[in-house]
């Protein structure tokens, strides 16, 4: 097997190294090796590693090199290396859910989709950094993991996004080929927009999450985190499906093989309020982007989402279902543990939410979602800013939260956007894909939005406008910061970076 | 089995209120505290029907958590209250029906 080892081959996209795997150009063992030794030097750099897993991903290495060129050649991510959010239980590994409380806890057992990309022959390299307890508690800061903050490859002085931090901020800079990340209300598309990555939120059902934390059992999704829309796809075929664990999965087949050829035109609307109010580069991309876009489609402008609240909806219902969650930490002080000031203190205020009103958010949870399924139906996708802003500062909390300008010394906050929310409250897939650069050189993104079990759609109008753009063929430069001496932070004591062999 | 639940309630409902009383007997909340916390900015959309709510609130907090809460973060417990109520009363408003089901659905034999 001839080697192409380069420091090119790590920002190849899933289907790039499947290519070569299967032709026999590339090592998966090789890949792997390049892998690990980018997440135990870059890793800790950039906060985004809890636990690289060398001898399990060296032995599946070595598995799916031999059984390839023995000829049993099991698709398109046999011998890939990935990485998972430490929300999800790898055997024999630490599962700690980004939490100090949890940081030495083993399970004896695989998350389903640790599983399924198993048997699709994928190579499990690491367990990545997150926001602690899934960031379901409120946090304001990046310093929200026991592992220190989540930094973006683009300018690590940035947030990587969250709760899927390290799964972010692992991808962009070249550690994993791809990884896995959950959303309940924002945590894939967050970080797919600061670490310029394409991230899908799946329908709700689409993918399982046994074996993963639970921090709302109505909102909580799984989704693929990768260099591009087109690896989503690939990745997202070989995890969806229905698995008896988890009782809100369905048996509903996702078959991705490629994109089809572009003779459709798409219907795509663009959302009033979605981009307005947001910062100047950020807003300046995204119409930069229907000009792209209406290449191939056909755009309506400033459609509205149906009125409903859904922001009170998506914190009544995370509230209540994380404080039930969570509560035992919460009865027995284990909350002082948490690193951020509003994880220790937020859980104390959720077990006061009535059972009436936790009612009530749901019962109006149902005419939105089938407002929504309605207004959906009438396009392909829907469109929107992925986040109002490019990505915040590591330092201090995330203030300034919906100003349109930082103040002098301010980072740019996460803001409100209007399809975020929205989409998680109803339960409907969505995929950011970069589309440009803000301030201090951090990546924007653009998300597509559309109905329940659309994920195949999104996808092909994505890959459309991939087509057509270079953005997520940009790679960041991590290794000029790793040279700098005024490059981020070292790792934060306590986190485990280089462990569990 | 229904006057077993109904002592259920009432034992509940009891615990609930000497709970209410015994906060009530504590120094009013926000006064007590040092001042190197941040004071608690009342919300505009809160008014004083909301605020005695969150009053209420906030002590039941302090009875059943107090001991893992410094005095010096009570008021960013209190701002979370705020912020948790005011999603609550903007739910309150949107009108539904008796009839309109809560969006999860019991299934008898789990499938």
């Amino acid at each position: 097997m001839l080697s192409m080892m380069n420091n090119d081959i790590v920002f190849a996209t899933v289907r790039e190294l499947g290519s070569k795997i299967k032709m026999l150009q590339l090592s998966p063992v090789e890949l792997t090796e390049a892998y690990l030794a980018r997440l135990e030097t870059i890793g800790p750099k950039l906060g985004a590693v809890v636990t690289v897993t060398r001898k399990l991903a060296l032995e599946q290495a070595a598995t799916a090199e031999k059984e390839i060129k023995a000829g049993h050649y099991r698709g398109p991510l046999h011998g890939i290396p990935y990485g998972v959010k430490d929300a999800f239980s790898a055997k024999g590994y630490p599962t700690t859910w980004g939490s100090a409380p949890y940081k030495d806890r083993v399970f004896d057992y695989d998350a389903t989709i640790v599983t399924m990309l198993r048997e699709a022959g994928a190579i499990l390299v690491a367990k990545l950094a997150m926001v602690e307890l899934v960031g379901g508690l409120g946090y304001d800061g990046a310093d929200a993991s026991f592992t220190g903050p989540g930094r973006t490859p683009w300018n690590p002085e940035f947030w990587s996004g969250g709760s899927s931090s390290g799964p972010g901020a692992a991808t962009s800079a070249g550690l994993v080929a791809f990884s896995i990340g959950g959303e309940t209300g924002g945590s894939i598309l967050s970080p797919s927009n600061n670490c310029g990555l394409a991230g899908m939120r799946t329908t709700y059902g689409r993918v399982s999450r046994a074996g993963g934390v639970t921090l709302s059992w109505s909102l909580d999704k799984v989704g693929p985190m990768c260099r591009s829309a087109d690896d989503c796809g690939l990745v997202l075929a070989a995890i969806a499906g229905y698995d008896p664990a988890d009782p809100a999965t369905v048996h509903r087949p996702f078959v991705y093989s490629g994109p089809p050829p572009a003779t459709k035109r798409y219907r795509i609307a663009i959302v009033k309020g979605s981009y307005e109010n947001a910062q100047p580069e950020v807003r300046a991309n995204f119409e930069a982007s229907w000009k792209v876009l209406a290449q191939f489609a056909d755009l309506t402008h400033d459609v509205e989402l149906p009125d409903y609240p859904y922001a009170p909806i998506l914190s009544t219902v995370m509230g209540a279902e994380a404080a039930a969650a969570f509560q035992e930490l919460i009865e027995t002080g284990q909350m002082r543990e948490m690193a951020n000031q509003q994880d220790r203190l937020n859980g104390y205020a959720r077990t006061m939410i009535s059972a009436v009103d936790y009612l009530q958010a749901m019962r109006v949870r149902k005419p939105a979602r089938l407002a929504m399924d309605k207004f959906l139906a009438q396009y392909d996708a829907v469109i929107g800013p992925t986040s109002g802003s490019v990505a915040a500062s590591v330092h201090g909390t995330f203030a300034g939260r919906g100003d349109s300008t930082p103040k002098p010394g301010e980072a740019a906050a996460p803001r409100a956007v209007a399809l975020t929310g929205p989409g998680n409250v109803v339960g409907v897939p969505a995929l950011s894909v970069p589309n440009g650069f803000g301030q201090n050189n951090l990546p924007s993104g653009m998300q597509f939005m559309g109905s329940a079990w659309s994920e195949k759609t999104l996808i092909d109008i994505a890959v459309q406008y991939q087509k057509r753009t270079d953005w997520n063929k940009r790679r960041p430069p991590i290794e000029k910061w790793m040279r700098s001496e005024t490059g981020p932070a070292p790792r934060v004591p306590g986190a485990r970076q280089t462990v569990a062999s | 089995m229904e006057k077993q639940d109904s002592l259920f309630v009432s034992a509940t409902r009891r615990s609930f209120l000497l709970g209410l009383a015994a906060a009530a007997a504590l120094p009013a909340l926000p006064e007590a505290l040092p001042a190197q916390g941040p004071a608690p900015s009342a919300s505009p959309a809160l008014g004083p029907v909301d605020s005695a709510e969150i009053d209420s609130l906030m002590a039941i907090v302090t009875l059943r958590y107090g001991s893992y809460i410094g005095s010096e973060e009570l008021p960013l417990v209190r701002r979370a209250l705020e912020r948790q109520h005011t999603g609550i009363v903007a739910l309150r408003k949107v009108p539904i029906h008796n009839w309109d089901a809560p969006d999860c659905l019991f299934i008898p034999d789990g499938r």
